[in-house]
């Protein structure tokens, strides 16, 4: 229920969003139109790229997917091989592949029988994306006014506590931290679900944990682009105009001090996807992170190939958005 | 008429790593409505100080102190600096030295000036909008209703500084405080915004506290000054005096640098020395070590600005 939601609101609001910065950025005299063309057509040659390379390195590795430790006779074994295609050419094997790509029907997994690539990652995607926007929410939430009362309080005592957390905060591991939390939140009190994802309530706790050491990078960056912001001879001309502290440091010194996580964006969000394979094995939680290692663990080769392929279009759109946002929020940006 | 500015007495002094450096000590400054006064020195005079202070636009690291602070017959030295805060672009304005750094590079030229009309009007939505561009025509932008629109890194120097000049006005300022707009442009712009000045003055009745450090633009849009040196004002006059009855030494030296007529000279005169070191000023006049016209007292004791210039031998040197 909950992630159809989810899923409902990104196919909406992804769009609405890149409309209204394609419409900013526009009018500032960006072209975005060529941008996006552009950008698609890097995305179909990364995406070849990576393809062939994952291709041909599940294959070259040693074993396959029926060595499982049982004894399979051959004939068993040549059946199998033939009914996923394995005993074709190589050449052969990879265009079948290659014709899956553009709607990832990369036929059945090979490991988990009667499930297709599109179903498992069908069934685990949702998950996933829910766990890691609500991560993506956590760390812009502790990141930005951690930052930005650090800066205004520079110097202060609470600037040097802040700024100590946020270092600390960066230096611990996501899965140290769900086991330093889940004592007092789960286990001591009982207040949180230990696992799975039943409910928002379950989702708190594997959120944050995913989160919070990117929120500490973003308060670093809040707090250092903040200080230069507020330095700058235009935050006087805001206050000679009679704006309240607050008002300048709102409407004129975050917008220019949240530039530097704009650009941080893209390396965040590939880091929470990839965390989240570790936070998902953690609680429990049935998303696609699981599959990544498994499939390439069991040598399932249309799953691990499905799997490689989600993430290499996640993270490359993911990036053309911050990009997209980067030239809205600042007009001198070009884009590229 | 009583005074639109009156300063009595500022003192500010910023904390600095060796000691307090006192970069304002006792400056008296009087603007009475629709008169231009012109604030002269070198950098560091401490004059782009006493205007930053009278808006309360320094960093709160500064100590400033005054006997009166006052603008009409509010009194800006009460309630904390809220009163101050809710004056700065309303009744006074403030327009800064580098257009090409104080306009925010985020925000469109339009949006910021409509900020200041919001605040400072009752207008709202589209008659707000229309005041904006009603205030860049005024100031000389071509094409206002599209320059609104550009962003700031699509203006020239100029053309911002117009907008910075259109933003002060918003709030139909009776003072309007310039600390140097004309330095950071090409020449042939800067007389065309020294004419703006003049001409928005003369048009609206603003008076205008004109920090320079050119006495050509002085001779040209002040009917008062006061030259300012080492944190004191040293003399104070109309502008045809200062330039037919200089007193102070170090306003003769100044007008004696300024190119000219110079005929075959193919060096220009300068003050000899540098200004002092603000944290060790020496003993008596500040001015004494570059002074040609030094007596005994000088070095004793620190003339006082009674009458028109802070000098010991003003009325025999001249």
């Amino acid at each position: 229920m909950i992630e159809g939601v989810v899923v409902l609101s990104i196919l909406v609001g992804a769009p609405i969003a890149m409309l209204f910065f394609a419409r900013r950025v526009a009018r500032g005299g960006g072209r975005v139109a060529p941008f996006l063309l552009r950008r698609t057509g890097w995305l179909m040659v990364t995406a070849l790229v990576v393809f062939t390379v994952s291709f041909l390195l599940m294959r070259a590795v040693p074993g396959g997917p029926f060595d499982d430790g049982r004894k399979l006779l051959p004939q068993v074994r040549h059946n199998l091989e033939a009914r996923f295609g394995l005993d074709r050419p190589m050449f052969e094997q990879w265009l079948v592949a290659l014709r899956g790509l553009p709607t990832f029907d990369f036929g059945p997994s090979m490991t988990l029988r009667d499930f297709t690539v599109q179903e498992v990652i069908g069934q685990g995607l949702p998950a996933s994306v829910l766990l890691g926007l609500t991560a993506f929410a956590w760390m812009l939430l502790i990141g930005v006014p951690i930052g930005v009362v650090a800066a205004l309080k520079r110097g202060h005592p609470l600037d040097s506590m802040l700024s100590a957390g946020a270092s600390l905060g960066m230096a611990i591991p996501n899965f140290v931290l769900a086991g330093a939390l889940m004592w007092p939140l789960v286990i001591a009190t009982g207040w949180l679900p230990a696992a799975g994802l039943d409910g928002p309530r379950a989702l708190l706790l594997p959120s944050f944990c995913l989160g919070a050491p990117f929120g500490a990078q973003v308060a670093r960056l809040v707090r250092t682009g903040m200080l230069e912001v507020l330095g700058q001879d235009w935050i006087r001309t805001a206050r000679a105009k009679g704006l309240s502290e607050t008002r300048v440091v709102t409407q004129h010194a975050l917008r220019g001090a949240l530039l530097p996580v704009v650009t941080f964006l893209g390396p965040a969000l590939a880091g929470i996807l990839t965390g989240s394979l570790v936070i998902e094995q953690v609680f429990a939680i049935p998303g696609v992170g699981t599959h990544f290692v498994q499939s390439a663990i069991n040598r399932d080769y249309t799953l691990a190939l499905g799997m490689v392929m989600l993430y290499t279009v996640m993270v490359y759109v993911l990036n053309a958005v911050a990009d997209l946002l980067l030239a809205a929020l600042d007009p001198r940006v070009e884009l590229t | 008429m009583t005074a639109l500015l009156t300063i009595e007495d500022l003192h500010v002094r910023f904390a600095a790593p060796d000691g307090a450096v006192h970069a304002v000590r006792g400056v008296d400054l009087e603007v009475r409505p629709s008169e231009t006064v012109a604030l002269v020195g070198e950098s560091g005079s401490g004059k782009s100080a006493t205007a930053l202070a009278f808006m309360g636009l320094l960093p709160r690291s500064a100590e400033v102190t005054a006997n009166a602070l006052r603008l009409g017959d509010e009194d800006l030295l009460r309630d904390g600096g809220r009163r101050t805060r809710r004056l700065r672009g309303g009744r006074m304005a403030m327009v800064f030295q580098d257009p090409l750094t104080s306009l925010n590079p985020h925000l469109t030229v339009g949006d910021q000036i409509l900020e200041a009309v919001k605040l400072h009007t009752d207008l709202s939505g589209g008659a707000a909008r229309a005041r904006v561009v009603a205030l860049l025509d005024e100031v000389g932008v071509p094409q206002p209703a599209r320059r609104a629109l550009a962003w700031p890194h699509q203006l020239s120097g100029g053309l911002r500084q117009r907008a910075l000049i259109a933003m002060a006005l918003a709030g139909d300022p009776a003072l309007l405080i310039a600390d140097e707009p004309t330095t950071a442009l090409d020449v042939t712009v800067q007389a065309q915004i020294l004419d703006l000045f003049q001409r928005l003055c003369a048009d609206r009745g603003t008076a205008l506290l004109l920090i320079t450090h050119d006495l050509g633009v002085v001779a040209a849009a002040a009917h008062h000054v006061a030259v300012m040196y080492a944190g004191r004002v040293v003399e104070r006059a109309g502008v045809s005096e200062l330039f037919s009855d200089t007193r102070h030494p170090y306003t003769r030296g100044l007008l004696a640098s300024i190119p000219g007529d110079l005929g075959s000279r193919d060096r220009l005169p300068q003050i000899a020395g540098a200004p002092p070191d603000p944290l060790d000023l020496p003993s008596g006049c500040p001015f004494r070590p570059r002074c040609p016209e030094e007596v005994d007292r000088c070095a004793e004791e620190e003339p006082p600005l009674d009458g028109p210039a802070a000098c010991w031998v003003k009325g025999e040197a001249s």
